[in-house]
């Protein structure tokens, strides 16, 4: 193990040094790709196909006169490790109740968590507000379906056969039911996108739906789809991170080659 | 009271809380400020019971019209809002007349009632992915070549008749499992575990407002 000066150690706790450092660096670079959007240098982005699929969708289901269908996942929002999953599937609800009230579209959002219902309901309100269609906005269709996670599945999978889902809209934290909740959209004929990044069922829904958003891109919908500089500049910071992470990964493993646990030990630091 | 509508009061409410979760994991403030910081993620164990009444208020109103207009399925509406009374006067923790969650008739309905349907939704699964599987092995690329392939070595490695007919599979398939399957695995790890990361930055200096009334003032 690596040692550090003991005035830091009783500072910082130990095993949790690199982390902090980490946190820092992309910190550091989250503000200063934030200020250079803010400059007018904004940086350019891939396209996810997924994210422009979202506008194709709702229009789709408008012109079918069917209603779209926005979950956020079943992800407790005061989860640590899956809760980010459930604000990033809330920024794509705000986008997407924005379109459906300017299109004049009936929405749906089914919700598991009952702590998310004041916070998509504020978000779907609020879209409608800012249209100047409150008169069009359906508390209603804003259903809480049940906290028992195949409760809520059946109860999504009913909803959507019976009304006849146009779009299904799935960017959050998923589990067993994702597959489920794919197939009856399949079966309803309705345009899918979904994203998770929940590892174990990004396979099912690239299987069953008609565009995915794989891991990282959920979190980054959010700030793609404001379209604002600002937000669009913090995403290169997350490359940042990953060109760090390659770089660790490549000289942990050839200093690994040549006996030296270097970078394992300055990881456990 | 339009003070209280601004959207600064939930930006600065979120920014006071992460920051009382974050320094506390990185920094030495010895035991009082550690028992607060677990006292307040307790904390939002009581704002989760509140919004309880937000979902069954929410469950009473779409299904009471339901009932009430008689529309179609109304029964089920009924049978619902029955039995999410009766749970829940059932679960009530008032021990002396027999209530709680070791009440015989709580306890009856939750494992006779619950867990098999729980078991049932569960293996409804299998048929879903089959049907899945049919759809996505089909070969029209050669990526989707490349997947008919690894899904049926898999298939062959886990049916014990597959490693009967074809002892091969099994270590094929668990070379697939754990080698390209893992490395891949781990690379999304890592950039969503750094894409939370920068989506929390993003919240934590004010700039991610979706969850705040879809980024609106």
């Amino acid at each position: 193990m690596l040692s550090y000066p003991l005035y830091l150690s009783q500072i910082l706790k130990s095993g949790r040094v690199s982390g902090l450092v980490f946190l820092l660096i992309i910190a550091i670079s989250a503000a200063y790709f934030i200020r250079r959007g803010k400059a007018g240098k904004v940086p350019y982005i891939r396209r996810v196909s997924g994210l422009d699929a979202i506008d194709e969708a709702i229009g789709r289901a408008t012109e079918m006169g069917r209603p779209v269908f926005c979950s956020h996942g079943i992800a407790s929002i005061a989860d640590a490790t899956y809760g980010p999953q459930t604000i990033a599937g809330l920024s794509v609800l705000g986008y997407v109740a924005q379109l459906c009230a300017k299109y004049g579209t009936r929405l749906i959002v089914p919700i598991r968590q009952v702590a998310v219902y004041p916070i998509a309901r504020e978000i779907v309100e609020n879209a409608y507000r800012a249209e100047g269609k409150l008169d069009q906005f359906r508390l209603e269709d804003l259903v809480y379906l049940s906290g028992w996670q195949f409760g809520y599945s059946l109860g999504y999978m009913s909803l959507m056969r019976r009304e006849k889902a146009g779009a299904n809209i799935m960017i959050g934290g998923y589990w067993a039911e994702s597959l489920q909740l794919a197939e009856v959209g399949y079966m309803v004929g309705a345009m899918q996108v979904s994203g998770t990044a929940n590892t174990h069922q990004i396979p099912f829904f690239v299987v069953a739906t008609d565009y995915c958003l794989i891991g990282e891109e959920i979190y980054a919908a959010g700030a793609y789809l404001s379209k604002d500089p600002a937000m669009i500049g913090s995403i290169v910071a997350q490359d940042i991170g990953k060109f760090i992470s390659v770089a660790l990964i490549v000289i942990s493993f050839i200093l690994l080659l040549g006996g030296s646990k270097f970078i394992v030990d300055l990881l456990r630091w | 009271m339009s003070w209280l509508k601004r959207v600064e009061i939930p930006i600065a409410i979120t920014i006071i809380c992460a920051l009382i979760q974050i320094i506390p994991y990185f920094v030495n403030l010895g035991v009082d400020v550690e028992n607060f910081q677990s006292k307040f993620v307790s904390w939002s164990l009581v704002v989760g019971t509140g919004a309880l009444l937000v979902g069954a208020i929410s469950l009473l109103l779409i299904h009471v019209p339901r009932v009430t207009h008689r529309r179609q399925y109304w029964e089920y509406s009924l049978l619902l809002m029955i039995f999410m009374f009766i749970m829940a006067l059932l679960g009530l923790p008032i021990s002396e007349i027999g209530l709680g969650l070791r009440n015989y008739w709580f306890t009856f309905l939750y494992n006779n009632v619950l867990t098999p349907l729980s078991a049932s939704m569960y293996g409804i699964i299998a048929f879903y992915i089959t049907s899945a599987a049919y759809r996505a092995f089909k070969a029209r690329s050669l990526e989707a070549g490349l997947l008919l392939l690894a899904g049926s070595i898999l298939v062959f490695r886990n049916a014990p008749l597959g490693t009967f007919l074809i002892p091969a599979s099994a270590d094929i398939g668990d070379w697939i499992f754990n080698i390209p399957n893992m490395a891949v695995n781990r690379a999304i790890m890592i950039g969503g575990g750094l894409g939370a990361m920068i989506l929390g930055i993003r919240t934590l200096i004010g700039y991610e407002r979706g969850y705040l009334r879809g980024g609106g003032e």
